[in-house]
């Protein structure tokens, strides 16, 4: 028997992805948060690693507004342009 | 693929990972094109284009929705009522993406109105959330395989929810216009009273709001309120909206002490609180964490009386039912295609 794929898609073209900053430093590194308490708690640990253990400075923090909504396309165009790193935290 | 029998294709779509745990029908292209072939003369002008679905983003076609409206058992006549749910969900005030990838249990509830109710057979009286009645399984599953099997939204890997709930397998149910003494809720939100419509809502299962004992209007919203005012809801600090079915005996007594919608939605606004003492120490502050400050001695249940939507379904009985929603979601209504 012949059967129609119930998974088929036709997949979007995504927006090219922001470019860093050519003058950003190669160790600037940002904090970014899912905004729960859990992956707030999970990042200041991190960074407190990062800083004593590997010499990270000007760590950057920002979250999403809140949990249940997306982040905020320009939030993520600013960090891309402030920061060459980030690491995100979605813990509850 | 050589010729299945209904088991033997249930435990092939499984193997790939198609479906939702419960059998399915085999979307065979003779049932595939007899689904579509079946939309009011061809496809209708009104079907809407559907953008990329979370989180997979792909783009769902209109022979793949069919594809999921078979499996789920859906008849030709439900696909644009499936459809309409589809272009509701992806109304950017729903949060298709949040609602899925969340860890709340947050189904998407389907709410029918109008004539599609009765073109389709379906149950807006006795049971009418519950077992039964093919319609209000099928159209709600059709949903749910969709955002499945297209939109990625797996259990443990992008569906992340903590517990989920049986709505998630379907949740779909029709307005009771006929014992409502209102106007119909699709009516009161600007839709003609001959359009179908539906509305979409990423929500919790019903919870059951018992009152045998009162007796007069003001009573039972005493109890409606009482149930709403929960300090685990996610509508305490996420705010959004709520949705209270009143079976038909509740809206009839409301009726009679001559409450309107909008009164009722006034009173549960102003008495749908939650006093401090209930909510912790710690969630005080995670409150505060989002802009969520009390209102004197108690705690609000979402931004005002306009994300209170009220209307009428069940059969006889003495019970309601409110249906908390995930929060940063919207009640969303949209016209079914064809009419």
């Amino acid at each position: 028997m012949r059967i129609v794929d119930p998974t088929f898609g036709t997949p979007v073209e995504e927006d090219t992805p922001t470019v860093v900053a050519a003058d950003v430093p190669a160790r600037s590194l940002c904090l970014f948060s899912n905004s729960k308490p859990g992956a707030n708690e999970l990042l200041r640990g991190v960074a407190g690693h990062l800083e004593a253990e590997r010499g990270f400075a000007g760590i950057g923090f920002s979250s999403k507004p809140n949990a249940a909504a997306g982040a905020a396309p320009d939030v993520l165009d600013h960090l891309a342009a402030q920061y060459r790193m980030a690491v995100v935290a979605i813990g509850d | 693929m050589p010729d299945l029998g209904p088991a033997e294709w249930f435990t092939w779509a499984e193997e790939q990972g198609w479906g939702d745990g419960l059998p399915t029908v085999a979307p065979t292209e003779d049932l595939v094109e007899a689904m579509l072939a079946g939309l009011a003369g061809g496809v209708p002008d009104d079907v809407p284009e559907l953008g990329p679905l979370p989180p997979s983003r792909l783009v769902p076609g209109l022979r793949a929705i069919a594809a999921n409206a078979v499996m789920a058992g859906c008849r030709p006549v439900d696909l644009p009522v499936v459809l309409a749910a589809l272009q509701g969900l992806q109304h950017e005030a729903y949060n298709l993406h949040g609602s899925l990838a969340t860890t709340h249990p947050c189904a998407p509830m389907v709410l029918v109105s109008g004539p599609a109710r009765g073109r389709l057979g379906m149950n807006s009286g006795v049971n009418c959330f519950g077992q039964g009645t093919r319609a209000n399984a099928v159209v709600g599953r059709a949903v749910s395989l969709t955002l499945l099997n297209i939109g990625g939204a797996r259990p443990g890997t992008m569906d992340r929810s903590t517990q989920g709930s049986p709505a998630k397998y379907t949740f779909c149910f029709a307005e009771n216009t006929d014992d409502s003494p209102w106007e119909p809720f699709s009516v009161r939100r600007g839709f003609a009273a001959d359009d179908s419509v539906v509305t979409v809502m990423a929500a919790e299962p019903p919870h059951n709001i018992n009152d045998h004992g009162s007796t007069t209007g003001e009573e039972i919203l005493t109890t409606v309120a009482g149930t709403m005012a929960q300090s685990g809801s996610n509508n305490v600090y996420v705010r959004g909206p709520h949705l209270l079915v009143l079976g038909p005996e509740h809206a009839a007594t409301l009726h009679r002490d001559g409450w309107t919608v909008e009164a009722i939605r006034h009173h549960l606004w102003e008495r749908a609180r939650i006093p401090l003492d209930r909510v912790s120490e710690s969630n005080h502050r995670q409150f505060a964490d989002w802009g969520i400050k009390p209102d004197g001695d108690a705690y609000t249940v979402s931004t005002g009386p306009d994300q209170l939507h009220v209307l009428v379904a069940g059969g006889p009985g003495k019970h309601s039912a409110w249906i908390p929603s995930f929060g940063s979601t919207e009640a969303v209504s949209v016209r079914v295609p064809g009419g």
